[in-house]
């Protein structure tokens, strides 16, 4: 079975700064009145961030399609819980 | 430096290994957050629907909400998502001190944030900008009965949103109960994992609270 990859913590460390320097653009727009342009900006800086998020803190990055393990190939186990391995085995 | 388990865990019976239990915590938590996300995207698309419809209202009500006291927020709870992330991190190699330490870390934030929140809202009932209690509103700008449309918006997205904090700040004060006690350490790591996703769900919704309630309309006007 193959070990789900996972963030390093310098991948964290970097998408926590990258999240943080996101704010700069947020917050300078707001000193310039530029129309459309400034809900734009924020909620595309929100949307960005929010990716961030979603792929390295929540992992999603690193999961593969179907991540984890899959049922044995075994054809003694069951799905049904009527198979033929004991709880405490 | 991880701690050695003591035991192999078994799983529940109809697993085949941990891991696929994990995955299995993971994915049922994934569902749990899409249904989330239909309950703030409701409120989001009715704010998005009244605020198409009175723009001149919304916008001199969102510019009496305190955006740089929730950037500070913001900065806040981004900082708290980045310590649950390594709580997770260490969780997949059992170090339960590192655990211990982000999680404290994690909870201090996010009460750091509720507390902020608290200030904000006393702000808003010093301001007479609470629509639905008693003595709590005496708007004076435009359009005071639009205004309080988006007032209740701005209370029950905020609202709802601190509710998600305190149901998640309990469930780290109990993982760290359990992280402390580091009975089933498989278990407790399947649990963080699951608090994890829920914690750094309340990050992404904040964002877009943000942007849309304090600072759509903000532009020259610091």
């Amino acid at each position: 079975m193959a070990e789900r990859r996972q963030a390093t913590v310098e991948q964290l460390i970097r998408t926590y700064a990258a999240l943080l320097l996101l704010m700069v653009p947020t917050l300078a727009i707001t000193f310039f009145d530029w129309g459309v342009v400034n809900p734009v900006v924020n909620l595309g800086v929100a949307v960005l961030q929010a990716a961030l998020i979603v792929g390295n803190f929540m992992g999603l990055r690193w999961a593969s399609r179907w991540s984890g393990s899959r049922p044995s190939a075994d054809p003694s186990f069951c799905l049904s819980c009527s198979c033929s391995r004991s709880p405490t085995s | 430096m991880a701690e050695p388990v003591q035991a192999a865990e078994i799983p529940f019976h109809h697993f085949v290994s941990i891991e696929q239990q994990h995955e299995a915590a993971r994915l049922g938590m994934w569902f749990f957050l899409a249904t989330e996300t239909l309950l703030f995207g409701g409120i989001f698309t009715s704010f998005t629907v009244y605020h198409s419809l009175y723009p001149e209202t919304f916008a001199a009500a969102s510019l009496r909400l305190a955006w740089v006291l929730e950037a500070v927020n913001t900065v806040v709870l981004l900082s708290s998502g980045f310590t649950m992330a390594l709580v997770e991190h260490y969780a997949r190699d059992l170090d339960r001190k590192r655990i211990i330490r982000f999680l404290i870390f994690t909870m201090l934030l996010g009460l750091t944030f509720l507390v902020l929140k608290g200030f904000e809202y006393r702000g808003d009932y010093v301001a007479g900008t609470v629509p639905f209690l008693e003595g709590g509103w005496h708007y004076h700008g435009p359009d005071p009965a639009r205004a309080q449309l988006f007032y209740n918006f701005y209370f029950l997205l905020t609202g709802v949103h601190a509710t998600h904090m305190i149901v998640g700040i309990s469930l780290l004060g109990l993982l760290l109960l359990r992280t402390w006690w580091w009975h089933k350490p498989f278990n407790v790591r399947r649990m963080l994992t699951a608090v994890g996703l829920f914690w750094a769900f309340i990050d992404v919704v904040w964002l877009f609270i943000y942007s849309s309630l304090y600072l759509i309309h903000r532009g020259g006007a610091v």
